[in-house]
């Protein structure tokens, strides 16, 4: 596939400069601003009325910022719309489709409508049929999808001029695992393929496993940027590590007590539980001297912080 | 797996065929839409690269639409119905007596409904179902712009209308053949029909891209519709009259042609207000609308003046400048008043594209975005027309001289001042109470127009009663705020009349309180005048190049031309 795009790799594909967007008094989007290179996959998480669709809408060009400027490829949403929307695909959360049509038909209408002529049409048509694997239901009129092939036919139409940029609002949404591991795989080859890709999913786990970056948001305010790892370590204090020895549970906690770095240890007959400051090296150099202390280790494992975590810890929960 | 018995399993009647589960189907409808099977299909195809996508969507759904299909169905019906029962009830007097035009008024009748209420309808509905289910957003997104959305839906009112044309038309053969009705009058029905279902149509479809709300759909439908019958039940009765009338010669057809270019005048500004109500916000929405406006307000100045020269004379000269210059004041008055609702401020993305030259300066400032630019406009547009009518008669009449022309000036005057006065309060009124107002600013300017001429309706009479001891109503001079009543008492009825003395000083009022509002008006103007260009970016100059050397010489859809759309 090839991405229709003219800039440069080394600048981003997205640049949210300080975008506000103000609905009367309510600030649904308050000073954001990140950056996505090409290929990346971004992934926008908050709680509901956060200000992920309004961003998202903004960098759609559906929608003004109030203060502010987002760029496309380079292109300002506010001042170049047109040559924004020709890089960028939108698939929106809830979608409505068109009555009396087929997802051939469906597909074709909007191949047209990005100005896709002649052969290129035909071979956009084709790669996107069975890129979405909707060629298995070409005929089927719209009505009768289910949820899973809607949101089939949503990404493909978003997809069918190749852009530059994917802006996916909760793609994964009502979708069966099945579903959603299909089309997770979908996006990570876009990705692959070279595709910027900004997402916003409710299901944590999954945003974790296919974005290069996050963006963590709530009232409007980006609280957190950065791959998972980043804003783990950043709010990360202590590294909890969980230790299991085969006997001298309580030896072990005494000669863990003594050690640099190593505090709140909880001991629950040979499994100790302990906090470490520092990091990977740290780790490692704990585990090496616990050895060579001769205790007989049976698991030694840090317990690392999920997208979940770092979710709960940097949000309030809070709703405007 | 189970395996299904080609044999033992027919579908029931009735019952919408099941998907087999054999993919070939579906590549098939792949391979046919995408490619076509025949030689035909094929070249088709090809062609319908160049059209409209909208028009190509909307032909398929439309085609495969209920709504389509029964008024198809249910027209032909009733045209096979009346044919049967209109022959029948002929016989044996049809081989003798002309009896066409019973038969094509019957015809009209029926193609009324599906031409003037079935399709415009169906044309509003069509946009507003776009924006209602949200299907819009998607679709501005493409590359395709506003203007061709527009057209394109209009393009299938039109497709369906021929459709229609194509049922009865045999139809309407067989009335000719009947004897009793001219091609000429079969040729106008048509038109006639064809120009009124095109023109609710397009009145429709600029309705439905205003309309965001589902209760501002369901009130502007509702007025639609009314709208709509009453179109249904004029063009009806004209046509009847036509067709026993037999025609109505060369001053009909000249009728006929003010009636359609009015209709294309009006058509063209309707869907430039509907494309601008759909289009990106910080698009320059002013200079599009203002183009067709000032066509409009010339074209209607020059065919008055044309009306004029052709059938004026000495005594009809001013009564017929009259009417002229008032129906150019209520054209400017009705625009400018929506004008007067303009924010005051030009995006970035429309600076590109202010005028740098000092002749632009001067003469294009007052297209730029903003109720300041847009006052003059309309000012310099009404008074420039206004007054090239009303010295038409110095052309046309030889004897005349300026003395002559005295009431038509005064006239004039008070019109230019009336122009200047109202909306000038009312761009101040804006200024002042709908600073904070985004949404629904024109209608809100022009509502205060409205509610300001009829405060100083029921001002000045209750005023002058009240001077009269409530026995009659008196024009004096303090009356002049009420537009209506000045302008009846200023009407130039003949040539050189300075009139009453009350009305001279309702003028001198007049002007004296136009003056200040002016000035003011003029003086807040200024910031929209120094306004300078700003250079679009490099980048952006050099994708549009890119583009257009992809494209050949083709202009690109979104590039909008300030004059062509």
């Amino acid at each position: 596939m090839v991405v229709n795009n003219v800039h440069s790799a080394d600048e981003p594909m997205i640049e949210m400069r300080r975008i506000h967007r103000f609905f009367g008094r309510t600030k649904a989007v308050n000073d954001i601003s990140f950056d996505v290179y090409r290929g990346q996959v971004f992934g926008f998480i908050g709680p509901n009325g956060a200000g992920k669709t309004t961003s998202m809408r903004i960098l759609s060009t559906l929608e003004l910022p109030s203060y502010g400027d987002a760029f496309v490829d380079g292109f300002s949403v506010i001042n170049d719309p047109d040559l924004v929307r020709r890089r960028l695909g939108f698939m929106p959360d809830g979608f409505s489709m068109y009555q009396n049509m087929n997802c051939v038909e469906y597909l074709d209408f909007f191949a047209r409508s990005y100005g896709l002529l002649g052969k290129d049409r035909i071979a956009a048509l084709r790669r996107t049929l069975s890129f979405t694997g909707l060629d298995k239901i070409a005929s089927k009129p719209i009505t009768g999808l289910s949820k899973g092939m809607r949101q089939r036919l949503c990404l493909g139409r978003s997809m069918i001029h190749s852009p530059a940029v994917l802006i996916l609002d909760e793609p994964a949404n009502g979708l069966d695992p099945r579903a959603r591991i299909e089309l997770r795989q979908m996006i990570q080859q876009l990705a692959v393929e070279g595709t910027t890709i900004l997402v916003s999913s409710h299901i944590l786990t999954e945003l974790a496993e296919m974005c290069d970056q996050v963006g963590i948001i709530e009232r409007g305010r980006l609280l957190a940027v950065g791959s998972v790892a980043e804003i783990r370590r950043k709010l990360q204090g202590a590294l909890r590590v969980e230790v299991t020895a085969t006997e001298n549970g309580e030896q072990l906690h005494r000669w863990l007590s003594d050690q640099a770095g190593v505090s709140n240890i909880l001991r629950n007959g040979n499994a100790l539980s302990l906090e470490l400051s520092g990091g990977a090296a740290e780790q490692a150099a704990l585990l090496k001297a616990i050895v060579n202390a001769n205790f007989s280790i049976l698991e030694f494992a840090a317990h690392r912080e999920t997208l979940e975590d770092v979710f709960m810890k940097v949000t309030t929960g809070a709703i405007q | 797996m189970t395996s299904i018995s080609t044999e033992t399993t027919e579908p029931p009647l009735l019952v919408a065929p099941a998907y087999s589960p054999d993919q070939n189907e579906h590549r098939a409808a792949i391979e046919q839409l995408v490619e076509g099977e025949t030689r035909w299909d094929k070249r088709l195809i090809a062609c319908s690269d160049w059209i409209n996508p909208i028009l190509v969507k909307e032909t398929r759904q439309a085609l495969k639409s209920r709504q389509f299909s029964w008024t198809l169905l249910l027209l032909t019906l009733v045209i096979l119905g009346w044919s049967v029962l209109a022959i029948v009830g002929m016989i044996p007097s049809i081989y003798y007596n002309s009896n066409g035009a019973g038969m094509l008024i019957g015809y009209v009748v029926i193609l009324i409904v599906p031409a003037i209420i079935v399709i415009p309808q169906s044309t509003f509905r069509s946009m507003a179902s776009e924006l209602e289910d949200g299907t819009f957003e998607t679709l501005s997104l493409s590359t395709l712009s506003p203007r061709q959305i527009l057209v394109g839906k209009l393009s299938v009112a039109a497709l369906q209308l021929v459709v229609y044309l194509s049922v009865i038309a045999p139809c309407i053969a067989l009335t000719y053949l009947l004897r009793g009705v001219t091609l000429e009058v079969i040729m106008m029905t048509i038109l006639i029909i064809t120009s009124c279902s095109l023109a609710l149509s397009t009145i429709a479809i600029s309705v439905a891209s205003f309309s965001r709300t589902r209760m501002q759909q369901v009130f502007f439908s509702i007025i639609l519709l009314v709208g709509q019958a009453i179109c249904a039940f004029w063009s009806g009765s004209i046509l009847i009259w036509l067709v026993n009338v037999g025609g109505f010669g060369i001053e009909g057809w000249i009728v006929f042609g003010v009636f359609l270019l009015g209709i294309v005048l009006y058509g063209w500004l309707l869907l430039r207000c509907g494309a601008c109500a759909i289009g990106v916000s910080s698009e320059n929405r002013s200079t599009p609308i203002r183009i067709p406006l000032l066509a409009i307000g010339l074209l209607m100045a020059m065919l008055e003046g044309f009306m004029i020269a052709s059938y004026g004379n000495v005594n009809t000269f001013p009564p017929m400048i009259g009417v002229a210059v008032t129906t150019l004041f209520m054209h400017w008055g009705v625009a400018g008043s929506m004008i007067m609702g303009e924010r005051g401020t030009i995006p970035a993305r429309a600076r590109r594209s202010l005028p740098s030259t000092l002749m632009g300066r001067v003469f294009l400032t007052w297209l730029n975005p903003g109720a300041g630019p847009g006052y003059i406009f309309v000012l310099l547009s009404f008074f420039g027309s206004a007054l090239g009518l009303m010295l038409a008669p110095m052309v046309l009449l030889p004897s005349s001289s300026l003395s002559d022309l005295t009431s038509l000036a005064m006239y004039l005057v008070a019109l230019t001042c009336y122009l200047a006065l109202y909306l000038g309060l009312v761009r101040l009124f804006c200024m002042i109470f709908l600073r904070q107002v985004l949404v629904g600013r024109l209608v809100l300017a022009f509502t205060m127009n409205i509610v300001m001429a009829v405060m100083a309706v029921v001002f000045t009479c209750s005023i002058n009663l009240a001077a009269n001891d409530y026995q009659m109503l008196s024009f004096d001079w303090y009356c002049f705020p009420n537009l209506f009543w000045t302008l009846g008492e200023l009407f130039p009825d003949r040539i050189g009349n300075w009139g009453t003395p009350e009305e001279f000083w309702a003028l001198i009022a007049l002007v004296l309180t136009t003056l200040p509002v002016v000035f003011v008006n003029v003086l807040l103007t200024a910031k929209d005048v120094v306004l300078l260009r700003i250079e679009t970016p490099e980048r952006v100059k050099e994708e549009r190049d890119r583009r257009r050397a992809n494209q050949g010489k083709a202009i690109k859809e979104d590039e909008v031309d300030p004059i062509f759309g």
